[in-house]
């Protein structure tokens, strides 16, 4: 009881300091809020699927058949006309649209006389080409099957004509007479599915389910800044010889010093997927005891870090700005910043060494793949192992840091 | 003895802090802890506050060591640190309930505490504003009551008025004097011997860790029997302090480059004063003040360390 009032004492205290701190309530909530809410509408076009990319259209073929392959298309890309070759040139210097279709005026005398038509595709120079890939992939597609249907059936009855020509009975051949109207060419189905044991996905990965998970990942690792300052600032001031000099166990010390800072870390999850939830419109599903263990684990380790850096440093003007700039470069390697999957391989390896990563993998295990307790306890055990390594860490440059 | 610290030894690598230190401090007595900075007083106050364990000997607070029963014997210790150990985004009364309720303190007997000590530094007034808006006095003031919230036997003092305004300092002096016939028993460091020739009933004077006299004041300076001249001389400083050091009678000569100030402990200072004067007159060199201090704790100090208690290390 009296271990415990101790306890709470020095929690209330910190909490109490930290109220009256403007620049630790920005850096802890407001800015990981400002964060998700630019990011996941600024990323919001990576991540969508329902969003396709806009292509423009320069029509000019005076017969069926580029208008048949626009018809195709048109639900693989989102397709805008353009009246001419400069309004679509302009309009891709903007950055209105990632590329422009131009078929010209005898596309389709070309393709039906058995020529070979081509199709233009302007493109803007500053366009990724992970985006531009997919779209000519998607128009060399729309455009080969088309031709199929409209070249195959002129070349069928070519050869009916000749064999009619050729025959002396040409009636047995008037069963063929409307045989190759309307003919498509097939289309292979690609059926999804997913690894033994995986369950099929809760939601389709979204800006959201980046960035909520994300950037309260990042938040929650801001506290590394907060802690640190404080424990120096105590250090400073003298209130951590007196601290010391209190009849207070080394472990009683330890979670007074560190349990505001851990509660701070869950009510600043819990705003963030609030804010998520309620403002963003994030689905999270039943799986609300895994999503609260993955958080519990992230604060252990991001608590543990801040006293580890509290221990690297003397005085608060020694650690300036570096814990900041740690949080922020981890972020970056863990995931936070920019989504795995647009890194390079051995950036992804290196991110499996910060906890960040494996933080984000456990938050998207329950986000995505619906994953219960049992799912992310590979994800908690690594996180879990973070922390207890850096807080022994911690404790042994504790021991070995005069008051 | 309230306080009982024996054959205190302490190392940090090859570096011997603390050699065979031993004090004892009865309840009711103030006793001043005195040497030159690197002297050894911090890892003294360190392991009298339990801060620090000792490589060798013990601690006992009212008999109870202070390694093997620490946090029972931590009870009875209060500690002002030199810095100001307060956390000024709260009020006053916040400290103090902060570090009375870390002591065990609770309830009615914990509002009554922080009454008491508020009224012991005369800050009964002021408690419920956010320690930000005072004084360094008063916020030295607010330092030494959190070391009494929870009315240890033994108070340490670390320089306890550097920096605060005469009212604070005499409000402090008169605390600890209050304190002290109570039955509390102190130990007083600090860099102002006059505060030290005021309070304390004993001295210890600690050099290179280890304790070189111990005693009242009167029978240091009875033992050193020996007062000091202090002359405000032009430069060169080094040339005069060299002219002077040779002189029948002198024990030690100090140089203050700041202001041009050479302190010389003497025996019979008054001659030493007249003959100081010749030599400097016969060497050229002008003298602007003179000050004659027939004995006094300072003169002893210098005599034994060689130093100014103000010197930097």
């Amino acid at each position: 009881m009296k271990t415990l009032r101790q306890i709470w004492a020095l929690t209330w205290k910190d909490l109490r300091l930290l109220a009256g701190d403007r620049t630790a309530i920005v850096t802890l909530f407001i800015l990981p809020a400002l964060f998700l809410m630019v990011m996941s509408q600024a990323l919001a076009g990576l991540y969508n699927r329902g969003q396709l990319p806009r292509v423009l259209t320069i029509n000019a073929d005076r017969g069926p058949v580029a208008a048949k392959i626009l018809d195709r298309l048109s639900g693989a890309v989102r397709l805008e006309a353009a009246p001419d070759r400069a309004a679509a040139e302009a309009r891709l210097r903007s950055r209105e649209a990632a590329a422009a279709v131009v078929f010209g005026d005898n596309f389709s005398r070309l393709a039906e006389g058995g020529g070979q038509p081509s199709v233009g595709f302007i493109v803007d120079p500053a366009a990724p080409r992970e985006l531009l890939a997919p779209i000519q992939g998607a128009i060399r597609g729309a455009a080969e099957r088309t031709l199929a249907e409209v070249v195959l059936p002129i070349r069928l009855r070519e050869r009916v004509d000749d064999l009619v020509a050729q025959s002396p009975d040409p009636l047995v051949f008037l069963p063929l007479a409307g045989a190759f109207d309307n003919l498509q060419v097939g289309e292979v189905a690609l059926k999804e599915e997913y690894p033994s044991g995986s369950a099929p996905p809760a939601q389709r990965p979204g800006s959201l389910q980046q960035n909520v998970p994300a950037w309260t990942i990042f938040g929650i690792f801001f506290i590394v800044n907060a802690l640190a300052l404080s424990i120096l600032r105590e250090r400073q001031s003298g209130t951590l010889t007196r601290l010391a000099a209190a009849p207070l166990s080394i472990p009683v010390l330890l979670a007074g010093k560190l349990l505001p800072f851990y509660l701070i870390n869950l009510v600043q999850a819990a705003l963030m997927f609030a804010l998520g939830i309620f403002g963003l419109g994030l689905q999270v599903g039943a799986q609300w005891p895994a999503l609260i263990l993955v958080t519990l684990a992230v604060a252990a380790v991001a608590t543990s870090l801040g006293l580890l850096i509290a221990t690297l440093f003397e005085t608060p003007e020694q650690l300036g700005g570096i814990a900041s700039a740690l949080v922020v470069v981890l972020a970056a390697l863990g995931g936070i910043l920019v989504p795995g999957f647009v890194m390079p391989e051995l950036m992804r390896r290196l991110a499996t060494l910060t906890p960040q990563y494996w933080a984000l993998e456990g938050y998207q295990s329950v986000l995505l793949r619906d994953e219960g307790i049992g799912g992310v306890l590979p994800q908690v055990g690594v996180l879990l192992l973070f922390a207890l390594g850096l807080f022994l860490l911690a404790a042994w440059r504790l021991g070995r840091t005069p008051v | 003895m309230l306080l009982d610290a024996r054959d205190l030894h302490k190392s940090y690598g090859k570096r011997q802090a603390v050699v065979g230190l031993t004090l004892q401090v009865a309840a009711g007595e103030i006793f001043g802890l005195l040497g030159p900075n690197g002297a050894g007083k911090s890892t003294t106050i360190k392991m009298l506050a339990g801060l620090v364990a000792p490589d060798r000997g013990s601690v006992r607070v009212a008999g109870l060591d202070l390694v093997r029963s620490a946090c029972a014997a931590k009870r009875l210790v209060g500690i002002v640190p030199q810095e100001l150990a307060v956390y000024p985004g709260l009020s006053a009364r916040d400290n103090l309930a902060f570090w009375g309720e870390l002591y065990g303190l609770s309830g009615r007997r914990l509002a009554a505490r922080i009454g008491a000590v508020l009224e012991v530094v005369g800050l009964a007034e002021r408690g419920r504003e956010p320690v930000e808006r005072f004084s360094g006095g008063m916020q030295r003031r607010l330092n030494l009551a959190i070391g009494l919230i929870h009315e240890p036997r033994l108070l340490l003092l670390d320089e306890p008025t550097v920096g605060v305004d005469p009212q604070s300092r005499n409000r402090i002096f008169e605390s600890i004097e209050q304190l002290s016939r109570e039955g509390m028993a102190i130990v007083y460091t600090s860099h102002y011997l006059e505060e030290v020739e005021r309070l304390c009933r004993r001295v210890a004077i600690v050099d290179s860790g280890r304790l070189i006299a111990e005693g009242t004041p009167a029978q240091l300076q009875a033992a050193a029997g020996h007062g000091l001249v202090v002359l405000t001389v032009q430069q060169p400083l080094e040339e005069a302090a060299a002219a002077l050091v040779a002189l029948p009678g002198v024990v030690g000569v100090h140089q203050e480059q700041g202001d041009g100030r050479l302190t010389m402990a003497a025996h019979r200072p008054q001659q030493v004063l007249v003959a100081a004067l010749e030599v400097l007159s016969k060497a050229g060199i002008g003298v602007s003040g003179v000050q004659l201090v027939e004995s006094s704790l300072e003169a002893v100090f210098l005599q034994l360390t060689s130093r100014s208690l103000r010197d930097e290390p």
